[in-house]
């Protein structure tokens, strides 16, 4: 191996650091790189020659910098940090879980001349973690929002254990998602998942559905059919809409609930319920019960565990990144390049209220890419019931949304009455032409071209 | 018209995350900022604004109801650049260098060049920050 110079002159010691995997740095007095070993540069994906004099924050950009820098406390101190967790962020922005321990460098009179650092990548090890614990991120998923977190979080409290779940949310707020992380979360994660909208069939129908029927139960009964609670055996079964179920059926589910077995169609006896059920309804089953409309007895027997899911308006910051999932789908699907929202076009999806949630969002998302051949989407290519929102909800920048908003409205707006003339449409707002320029390219507008105005007969 | 006095009274406000008078290196975990006024490009005003303890969004959010609209910051984690985009802020990450010769070069429109980049960041973040620059 190559010998370099190092101020700690032992040319086997560097020898020794290159060969091995955990990544190792040097620091003088002033907090400057003076040496960064090969695993440092595989970690990092810095350069070693990018390193070397650099200030060791910007270089190794932990989730420790500033505040807690564990050198910088051994430093302090003379006690060594042993495997302490961070993360550092990366050049593309993604965290990176690794440990750290620290020594302090002395120079031959003994005297403290710099901090040796030494870390670990753990992205491995946190994969295995998640692997073996069965999937932290319930699923599909993922969510920075508080609110949400409450719901994750019980969603795999409940997941180990057979108890029924009642999942409340508004329409399009992810209740069959849900269900379905339940289930992959817990040991019936290899049986069946089986749903049923209960809401979409009427009493006849959905009985035959639920429970199945004998041969020559009915006419046109010629074989038996195995309904949806026979499908689930010892899996999971997702009740969807139950609010929505008849009075009639409501004392039928009931009674399966109750002795957790059920009979098909034109059946000699009953068959036992092995599947764990999860309800899930957009109505306030509580005050169904409170005006009638539904059984109390069966209320009970559904609400064991509730999850609250919240509507999308009370965790926007997930907003963009479920935006950015939809975009990656749609380009898979579409073999499209679209990358991403422009300012513009993001702050308006985070002013909207989405009474529709999350399906919502996926829908305005698949009709912008039917407007939008590729780069950004822009806020024309968004449906108008998004960009004529209201700005002033409860997002933070409220009130410089809506300043931008109406300058970008305003522009745009004098541009198209001038037919894409500039000067014309900068003399309209009473601005000169550099102002009006500025403007454009603060705002980040993508003007249409100049046309000629037909004038009429 | 509406849109004609707020659009063009050319006032900005920028804020530039510090640390021992040069940008700070990450600003999920930053606490310091200084927040620039200006108008046609004129400083009227500067101050230093001790940023919540929190997730980078309770930084991003705070930032926002201050006015800023523009960010110049070190290491910003993707989340972050994304709830940014959300709140209307530009960010301009993985910036490096002493706070006024990056405040400088924001002026100047030069904060692509390579003595203002973190190490490590001449690809994948810099075509962001381009994009953003734009």
């Amino acid at each position: 191996m190559a010998r370099r110079n190092d101020k700690n002159g032992d040319a086997s010691c560097l020898d020794i650091l290159e060969s091995i995997s955990d990544g190792v740095f040097t620091v003088d007095a002033a907090w400057k790189v003076t040496s960064f070993n090969r695993a440092a540069e595989a970690i990092t994906g810095i350069d070693r020659s990018e390193a070397l004099g650099r200030p060791c924050s910007e270089v190794f950009r932990s989730s420790m910098c500033e505040k807690d820098c564990a050198l910088r406390r051994t430093l302090a101190n003379g006690k060594p940090v042993i495997n302490q967790p961070c993360h550092i962020i990366d050049a593309e922005g993604r965290g990176v879980p690794i440990s750290v321990s620290t020594a302090v460098l002395r120079d031959q009179g003994g005297l403290v001349c710099g901090g040796a650092e030494t870390f670990r990548d753990l992205s491995e090890i946190e994969e295995l973690r998640q692997a073996l614990e069965g999937r932290h991120r319930v699923g599909e998923i993922v969510s920075d929002s508080p609110a949400m977190r409450d719901a994750v979080e019980l969603a795999k409290a409940v997941a180990a254990s057979a108890s029924t779940v009642l999942v409340q949310g508004e329409t399009g707020t992810g209740k069959e998602l849900l269900a379905r992380a339940i289930h992959s979360a817990g040991p019936r994660a290899a049986r069946p998942f089986v749903a049923v909208n209960c809401g979409a069939l009427p009493d006849s129908l959905l009985e035959s559905e639920l429970f199945g029927y004998k041969r020559g139960a009915f006419t046109g009964a010629d074989r038996d059919k195995p309904g949806r609670f026979a499908l689930a055996k010892d899996g999971t079964i997702f009740l969807d809409e139950i609010g929505e179920v008849s009075p009639s059926m409501q004392v039928r589910l009931l009674r399966v609930l109750q002795e957790r077995q059920f009979e098909p169609l034109g059946g000699n006896g009953p068959e036992p319920v092995a599947a764990r059920v999860v309800a899930a309804t957009n109505r306030d089953l509580a005050a169904l019960v409170k005006q009638g409309k539904f059984r109390e007895d069966l209320f009970y027997r559904v609400n064991v565990v509730r999850i609250d899911l919240p509507p999308l308006r009370r965790r926007k910051v997930d907003i963009p990144a479920l935006a950015e999932r939809f975009v990656a789908k749609f380009n898979r699907l579409q073999r499209k390049e679209v990358e991403g929202f422009s300012s513009e076009a993001l702050a308006a999806l985070m002013s909207h209220d989405w009474p529709g949630n999350i399906r919502e969002l996926e829908n305005a998302v698949e009709r912008a890419f039917a407007l939008c051949p590729g780069g950004r989407i822009e806020l024309r290519h968004l449906p108008g019931e998004i960009t004529g929102a209201s700005p002033m909800g409860d997002s933070p920048g409220g009130y410089r949304q809506t300043r931008r908003a109406a300058e970008t409205r305003g522009i745009l707006a004098a541009v198209e009455r001038h037919h894409g003339n500039r000067a014309a449409a900068a003399r309209e707002l009473g601005v000169d032409k550099t102002t009006f320029y500025r403007a454009v390219k603060r705002l980040g507008l993508d003007l249409p071209p100049p046309r000629v105005a037909k004038t009429p007969r | 018209m509406f849109g004609t006095d707020i659009a063009f009274k050319q006032t900005m406000k920028i804020a530039l995350t510090m640390w021992q008078g040069r940008i700070a290196p990450v600003f999920d975990v930053s606490g310091r900022a200084l927040l620039v006024e200006l108008e046609d490009g004129r400083t009227l005003s500067e101050r230093e604004l001790e940023l919540p303890d929190g997730t980078p969004l309770d930084k991003l959010a705070f930032l926002a109801e201050a006015g800023v609209e523009e960010l110049v910051c070190g290491a910003m984690s993707r989340p972050a650049q994304l709830a940014a985009e959300g709140v209307g802020i530009k960010a301009h990450p993985f910036v490096a260098g002493e706070l006024k010769e990056v405040f400088q070069a924001w002026g100047d429109g030069a904060l692509l060049e390579p003595r203002f980049s973190m190490p490590g960041c001449r690809r994948g973040c810099c075509r962001r920050r381009r994009q953003n620059n734009n």
